[in-house]
């Protein structure tokens, strides 16, 4: 039994796997964030929050188990760079979104400077560029992906330095100051690695990770055009990804400007 | 060199072919002394003395059709779904990167180990994928056994557990063949282009043998009135400091082509058959209408204005030369 998926080198098959380690993962991934992000007691967690938990869980399993998880761990480097982006980018701040606020407060409460710390703009951005560069270098994932750890290790430190990445975006705690332009430029300087990782995916002139060159053919594209979509997929959607983040912050900043501007002429016409 | 990741799970073919590299090769190979990333072979064998039918329908002399070039010699079978498309796609890629002048001086020669169903018209398909200028190779089961014993890779083993879907199990490593026809360097499955690309121009290089063949430009013929006979017209150059003898033409699908000379006597003309037809270092030699020609006999069938003859012109020194010949309409 395979318990995570690996590079193995064999010729591709439709024909479904069993990842019983994937199963386990995304599991206990659920109970975990069942048990720290709802509220159980009455009023139960708002609406929309839950279905972006439940989102975010289903995207994860998505994500690692078959045929998504395989085909991103030996065949194409496109569905990597894709697998990427999911863990990276859009399953954590649907789960941080999907907590009931009533966590947050708790959270603050007891987790304190450490959190603060931790979740500092200025350690969560280098952190994140620093394991997503790591992540991304031949030597690592040609090595990573040949084995069931190294790839469950790539694969839940991109699930990781996520939550980490979007924790000061996303999580209300600890409250900072700096506001929405603050973010904007948090969020500018954290997609620096990976745009610059995409454009050398999608310039390079030859292959560069040996996993995927050698990898047995799977449906005629070329090494080459794999890495090179892998490149635009991370330059296009990454940016796409961000860019909505930024637009998000954005409209919600002008908003609240403006809000507290018609406030403001409001107590002065009194 | 080390393939990047052990590959650990393989299909029937793939993990024959890790065995038969690695644990009973014939050939023996070790690291590479020279600065080349492929193994050396510890005792060089020649290229193969074996005449193979090319995916025209052509033969092909391995050892003499190839003289003077790098040669790159795999076997393997279309139907393979991990190593084969893997080498051959890596090849293609580097080739197509390298200076032509390079590129130009190399044979990627693919022998089939699965003549049943590596038909020429499939071999010359799936190898169009990757490079049209791929020789594909195949022979009967005995000419195959007898290659490979003697590039020193251990025969093919045909699984058919897998009903009509079988894998055959094969050799993964190419051997590169240096110009003087001596299989120097041998390169498993886990080569990657760099290597390639580190490597090639080094082994062009590596070891002179006999000089290119000339070339053969500005080709044409005249669609044919019926199958018996078709004249074909074209020029040779030959290289600068390398005299070289027409020896032979091969013509696809056709039962025999021979250079004709018109000779006009007592005022009639008539045709004189030429055995050997000589090349000059740095000069030319024009075969036109009304004087020296080739005239291929007994086609197998009518060829028609616009289609292309493949001929195979050998030299007395140096490789065999391929040209595709259009056809014109007369007056045309």
């Amino acid at each position: 039994v395979k318990w995570w998926c690996s590079a193995t080198g064999a010729a591709w098959t439709w024909e479904w796997q069993p990842y019983p380690g994937v199963w386990l993962f995304v599991a206990a991934l659920a109970a975990l964030y069942v048990r720290l992000a709802w509220e159980t007691a009455p009023p139960r967690t708002e609406g929309w929050r839950r279905p972006l938990g439940v989102l975010g869980l289903a995207l994860t399993w998505a994500t690692l188990d078959w045929p998504i998880g395989p085909l991103g761990a030996g065949y194409f480097a496109s569905v990597h760079a894709a697998q990427f982006l999911l863990l990276a980018f859009v399953v954590p701040p649907l789960l941080l979104l999907g907590v009931d606020p009533r966590r947050w407060s708790r959270l603050a409460g007891r987790a304190g400077p450490a959190l603060r710390l931790l979740t500092h703009p200025l350690v969560a951005a280098p952190v994140f560029n620093l394991v997503v560069l790591a992540t991304h270098l031949p030597s690592v994932v040609d090595r990573a992906m040949a084995t069931q750890l190294g790839a469950f290790a790539i694969d839940t430190a991109w699930l990781g330095v996520g939550l980490w990445f979007w924790w000061p975006i996303v999580a209300p705690v600890p409250a900072r100051r700096g506001g929405a332009p603050a973010r904007i430029g948090y969020l500018f300087v954290g997609s620096l690695i990976h745009t610059a990782l995409g454009m050398w995916l999608l310039l390079s002139s030859r292959p560069v990770y040996g996993v995927y060159e050698l990898a047995p053919p799977v449906g005629g594209r070329s090494a080459m055009a794999d890495q090179a979509f892998a490149g635009g997929l991370m330059e296009l959607v990454g940016f796409l990804i961000i860019l909505s983040a930024i637009a998000v912050l954005f409209f919600s900043w002008a908003r609240e400007e403006e809000d507290s501007m018609t406030a403001r002429r409001v107590a002065r016409s009194q | 060199m080390a393939p990047p990741f052990p590959l650990r799970q393989r299909t029937f073919g793939a993990a024959l072919a890790g065995a038969l590299v690695l644990g009973c090769s014939e050939a023996r190979s070790a690291r590479a002394p020279d600065g080349y990333r492929g193994a050396a072979v510890v005792d060089p064998r020649p290229l193969p003395a074996v005449v193979l039918r090319d995916v025209h329908g052509m033969s092909f002399d391995l050892r003499r059709d190839t003289r003077g070039y790098l040669t790159l010699l795999f076997f393997g079978y279309t139907h393979c779904p991990d190593v084969c498309p893997v080498h051959m796609a890596n090849l293609a890629a580097v080739l197509g990167r390298l200076p032509a002048e390079t590129a130009h001086r190399v044979r990627v020669v693919f022998v089939t180990t699965d003549p049943e169903r590596d038909t020429p018209a499939r071999l010359r398909q799936w190898l169009g994928e990757f490079d049209p200028g791929f020789i594909g190779l195949t022979g009967t089961a005995e000419a195959l056994r007898q290659v490979q014993a003697a590039a020193g890779v251990p025969p093919a083993v045909k699984d058919t557990t897998g009903g009509a879907d079988y894998a055959v199990g094969h050799g993964a490593q190419v051997i590169a063949y240096t110009p003087d026809g001596l299989g120097r360097v041998m390169y498993p499955f886990g080569t990657r282009q760099s290597d390639w690309e580190h490597d090639l121009p080094r082994l062009v290089r590596a070891v002179p043998g006999p000089p290119q063949p000339p070339t053969a430009e500005q080709a044409y013929g005249f669609a044919p009135p019926s199958r018996d006979a078709m004249a074909v017209y074209f020029t040779l150059r030959g290289r600068a400091g390398a005299p070289d003898t027409l020896v032979g033409v091969e013509a696809a699908g056709a039962e025999t082509a021979a250079l004709h000379r018109q000779v006009a006597e007592g005022g009639r003309v008539r045709m004189e058959r030429v055995a050997r037809l000589a090349v000059p270092a740095g000069g030319a030699v024009v075969l036109e209408p009304g004087g020296m020609h080739l005239m291929v006999e007994s086609l197998a069938a009518r060829p028609a204005a616009g289609d292309t003859v493949r001929l195979r012109l050998r030299f007395a020194r140096s490789a065999s030369v391929d040209l595709a010949v259009p056809l014109r309409r007369y007056g045309g």
